[in-house]
């Protein structure tokens, strides 16, 4: 950070001293030590923006009620969004995080992490309506099927949705793309690689356009044929 | 093995009471009969949630661990 100068006129110090009246336009303010004000201001800037989000964010170390924080799309605009800082979200909650949002556009830069059990096993977290009426909302996040209990709603509404990269297994029926018409291949084929092999009477909704857009018959056949155990719907 | 698939008539959903779908392709050992047709207008997809359904979420508490 510079040192600020401040010089006064010899009559405005004399003024200052006995107490009379001095010219504020007479005050001469300069940096010295560089003169970099811009930096100065920036780093101002930088501590508000980092008390501001510690506080918010409690430091980014622990988890936290992410409920509905960022589903104000007046609020929560793709700009202020990437300013948030911790973008590893340490969440106990993560239903309607981003739930309403209509200003978002790509959130692939955020990750939810939901936390362990004392065993070292992920938590597993509702993820009802998570993203649900989001519907420019492009690219979404890394999502770890590992850490669902279930999914309802999830992905209502997303109807500008192409990439959803996932990973681990899921293991919870209901997830629901059906809305999702302009869901890239890769991300369809990856979401049907993680259904569970070993789960039963579990079934996955995705949309019939997005499925026929991505894939010709016997690549979806060869697909969906190594989840027999799962019932599959397009809508 | 190639798998049971249901396909919904034109201006038709398949519905299992919960899920609905144009093509279902049943897994193994899923009873057929679970599933029927109704017309495309009487399908209502993804309601919306209700304030009250939103204010449970949030009532539910700080956390929804399940493990």
């Amino acid at each position: 950070m510079s040192d600020i100068n401040i010089s006064l006129s010899a009559g405005d110090k004399k003024r200052l001293l006995t107490g009379g009246k001095y010219c504020p336009d007479d005050i001469v303010v300069e940096a010295v030590g560089g003169g970099d004000t811009d930096a100065a201001f920036e780093a101002g800037r930088k501590a508000e923006y980092d008390a501001f989000w510690d506080a918010f964010q409690r430091n980014g170390e622990e988890y936290m009620y992410y409920g509905y924080m960022f589903a104000n799309r007046d609020l929560w605009t793709q700009e202020a969004i990437e300013k948030v800082k911790y973008k590893n979200l340490k969440v106990n909650y993560v239903a309607v995080v981003f739930s309403g949002n209509t200003s978002i556009t790509d959130l692939s830069m955020f990750r939810f992490d939901g936390g362990r059990a004392e065993t070292g096993v992920k938590k597993r977290h509702s993820y009802s309506s998570t993203f649900s009426g989001c519907k420019n909302l492009v690219k979404c996040m890394e999502i770890d099927f590992d850490t669902i209990s279930s999914c309802p709603n999830m992905f209502s509404g997303c109807t500008s949705l192409e990439v959803l990269p996932v990973t681990g297994i899921l293991t919870a029926g209901g997830l629901n793309l059906s809305d999702s018409t302009k869901l890239n291949k890769t991300s369809i084929a990856s979401i049907v690689n993680a259904l569970s092999g070993t789960t039963s009477d579990l079934i996955i909704t995705l949309s019939k356009t997005a499925v026929e857009t991505a894939f010709t018959d016997a690549e979806w056949s060869a697909l969906i044929a190594t989840k027999n155990n799962w019932t599959i719907s397009l809508a | 093995m190639k798998r049971k698939t249901l396909t919904a008539s034109d201006g038709m959903v398949l519905t299992d009471g919960k899920n609905y779908g144009k093509i279902i392709y049943l897994a193994d050992g899923a009873d057929e009969s679970a599933w029927r047709e109704i017309p495309e207008d009487e399908y209502i997809n993804d309601e919306p949630i209700t304030a009250e359904e939103a204010l449970k979420i949030i009532t539910e508490g700080e956390s929804n661990d399940t493990e």
